[in-house]
């Protein structure tokens, strides 16, 4: 760090400013876009330049839309990373249209990948429009010992270019100055590059590769990679091991301390004890517990009571934590090393290695994973990602009721459910790749460097995360308690059960308050966990029911907000389809478990 | 020989990419007909992840299939004249 804080000084004292080209006209811009390829940290220069958080990842494809944040009069946006300017997927039809709309362009390049990230710097010139170049990284080229010819690289493409280390914060000051005093250029590329930039993609490769080697000096073929931690992570024993621990890991954190001793205190104590007494002993004066009113505010399933003992008390630690657990392997570079492990076992249901970054985010939230499955190449994969999300995986609130519960569930009923959703997670993928046509694209995936992850950055992504499951789940957990309470209060839910008894109790082998926790997971998965867990702390279900509650639950259709994902990703029709399969595959292996453990258990 | 021949360590010059998206990909990341790269890990039956320059691309076991490469000597990955360093950080030059 002090070679990289004394690189600082010695550059500003030494290297005066020059503008390479020709110069913009100050006051004329207004609106800057960042643009560079994936994961060269431009989310991390906007926030130094904005102070506005934009989602940072250590995995390609982190920032899918744009964020935009003021730096003095200038409006910045953070566009999409991307590694060309054409059509090819999402990111690049929208970083596109951001960079038509701009005034000025901002584009961030990796240090360490110069021959890579030149490529759509050469595009962007061909854009013509005032740019300024950050070359990010520095203290990776510092730590690889890269030398790089940045006064070569500024002559070159005719571009003020600035050296900084944005995850540090070096450099920053000199780089915000520069954007505040406008220090845009036209680019006019040197003629020993080419006259004009091409359009061709081939020729522009070329350009690219020659700028490179003028000005970058990379060491031979080093065997860093060989010694470095990758040689155990991307071994399959050692991938095993790792997913093994993560999951140690995930027992002890979610099952262990945040579902019992955290969830004890916060459901526990302050909101089953104090808020609930302190609401019953407010309300209980001015409103009868037998009307409309009462029932709705503090009845079993009231606003002031069940919403906010589940939302709060329950789901909110179980949810932050997972978030937390999710920032920390998003931002370790880990994910992108389990998409090459599980490449081959994911080539079995038609998709490729990047469909294990959807399938564990479905694990924190499925509703964010849908979106999530836009990384994908092509609309096969992406509806097989889809079918596998809604069916057979279940979100953190479940992921975490279902550790918690685990403790108390003897071991071979435990294994059951384990064994049983993962057959139908691999039955779901080998029947959706039989059945559906077309071929897959196969893996083709730019692994980040391993990083250790900074504690601000994961803490303030889980608070984000966090805050943005409240404002989701919030209003549908008000709205679902109304209107459970209205069933309650009119007993509605006496004619569902009666209707409904066939199926829970003839099938199922469930109480007739099974009812209840299905209707709460079509509305909200989160919320039918949360009522299980409640079912569960009160003895309602036998071991037997509770593993066939979970299969069910598991397997049961999308929420609400998942379907309104999945109708606007994958159309209609394809939603409806998805809702039935996995409402006849719920029941069937609902019903199935029913009838089947007893005999085992 | 085909990438997807390669075992882990080997200097391969790459002589021909599929035609297609993941050829347009390749060249966004500096890898066509010529490139030179190391083969870091090969998983059996599955990715091919190689290195070119400082960065490391997984490659599907389908595409490295049909990506003819062969063995090189071991080289830079790209032949670069002698420079004296002149990185600097902070500085807008």
């Amino acid at each position: 760090m002090n070679t990289v804080c004394s690189a600082v000084s010695t550059a500003s004292a030494a290297a005066p400013v020059r503008s390479a080209g020709a110069a913009c006209p100050t006051d004329t811009v207004s609106i800057v876009a960042l643009a560079g390829n994936p994961n060269v940290g431009k989310s991390v220069v906007f926030r130094c330049l904005t102070g506005r958080y934009a989602e940072v990842s250590n995995y390609p494809g982190t920032t899918v839309d744009i964020a935009r944040g003021t730096c003095g009069p200038l409006l910045l946006c953070d566009t999409p990373g991307v590694f060309g300017l054409s059509d090819l997927n999402e990111e690049e039809t929208v970083a596109r249209r951001a960079l038509m709309d701009c005034e000025a362009v901002i584009n961030v390049i990796d240090g360490t990948t110069l021959h890579r990230d030149l490529f759509l710097t050469l595009q962007l010139c061909g854009l013509q429009k005032p740019m300024l170049v950050v070359v990010n990284m520095m203290d990776l080229v510092e730590k690889e010992r890269i030398q790089l010819d940045l006064p070569r690289l500024s002559a070159a493409l005719g571009l003020p270019v600035v050296a900084v280390a944005a995850g540090r914060g070096s450099g920053i000051d000199t780089l915000r100055s520069a954007v505040l005093q406008q220090k845009f250029c036209l680019p006019h590329l040197h003629p020993h590059i080419s006259g004009t930039p091409s359009d061709d993609s081939e020729a522009l490769e070329a350009q690219a590769r020659t700028l490179a080697r003028q000005c970058s000096i990379p060491l031979p073929f080093r065997r860093a990679y060989i010694k470095s931690p990758d040689r155990y992570l991307l071994h399959p024993l050692g991938g095993f091991l790792l997913f093994a621990s993560l999951l140690l890991f995930l027992w002890f954190f979610l099952g262990q301390f945040l579902s019992q001793t955290v969830v004890g205190v916060t459901q526990g104590v302050l909101m089953d004890q104090l808020w609930y007494d302190g609401v019953c002993s407010l309300l209980q004066p001015l409103l009868s517990a037998d009307s409309l009113a009462g029932c709705l505010l503090y009845g079993e399933y009231g606003l002031l009571t069940m919403v906010p003992s589940y939302l709060l008390g329950l789901l909110l630690p179980l949810v932050a934590g997972f978030y937390f657990v999710m920032s920390l392997l998003e931002d370790s570079g880990l994910l992108p090393r389990m998409a090459v492990l599980s490449d081959r076992l994911f080539s079995h249901f038609g998709l490729n290695g990047k469909a294990v970054i959807p399938m564990l985010s479905g694990f924190g939230c499925v509703t964010m994973a849908l979106i999530s499955t836009r990384m994908l190449g092509s609309r096969r994969e992406r509806l097989i990602a889809a079918l596998l999300l809604c069916t057979a995986i279940p979100c953190s609130a479940q992921c975490s009721i279902i550790m918690a519960v685990a403790a108390s569930l003897p071991l071979r009923l435990l294994l059951f459910y384990l064994c049983a959703i993962l057959l139908l997670f691999i039955f779901t993928g080998l029947l959706a790749n039989a059945l559906l046509p077309g071929d897959s694209s196969p893996l083709f995936l730019s692994l980040p460097p391993l990083r250790f992850p900074q504690l601000s950055n994961v803490l303030h992504k889980t608070l984000l995360k966090s805050r943005s499951f409240l404002a989701d789940a919030g209003p549908l957990f008000l709205a679902a308690g109304a209107f459970i309470s209205l069933l309650n209060y009119t007993s509605g839910f006496s004619v569902l059960h009666r209707w409904l008894l066939p199926l829970t109790d003839g099938m199922l082998h469930l109480p007739p308050q099974a009812v209840t926790l299905l209707l709460m997971c079509l509305i909200k998965r989160d919320l039918g966990a949360a009522y299980l867990f409640s079912m569960i702390a009160r003895g309602m279900l036998s071991p037997v029911q509770i593993t066939v509650c979970l299969i069910t639950t598991t397997l049961f259709v999308p929420c609400f907000a998942s379907l309104a994902v999945l109708a606007k990703e994958q159309g209609a029709a394809a939603a409806a389809a998805l809702w039935l399969f996995s409402l006849l595959l719920a029941f069937a292996a609902g019903s199935a478990a029913a009838a089947f453990l007893p005999l085992i258990a | 020989m085909y990438l997807s021949q390669a075992r882990r360590g080997d200097v391969l010059e790459i002589l021909r990419f599929p035609d297609g998206s993941a050829a347009l990909q390749a060249r966004r990341l500096g890898l066509s007909a010529g490139a030179q790269v190391r083969c870091t890990f090969a998983i059996a039956g599955g990715p091919v992840v190689i290195s070119a320059g400082s960065q490391q691309i997984a490659l599907g076991r389908p595409l490295a299939r049909n990506i003819s490469v062969r063995r090189a000597g071991l080289t830079c990955w790209h032949t670069i004249p002698a420079a004296r360093s002149t990185s600097t950080l902070g500085g807008l030059l």
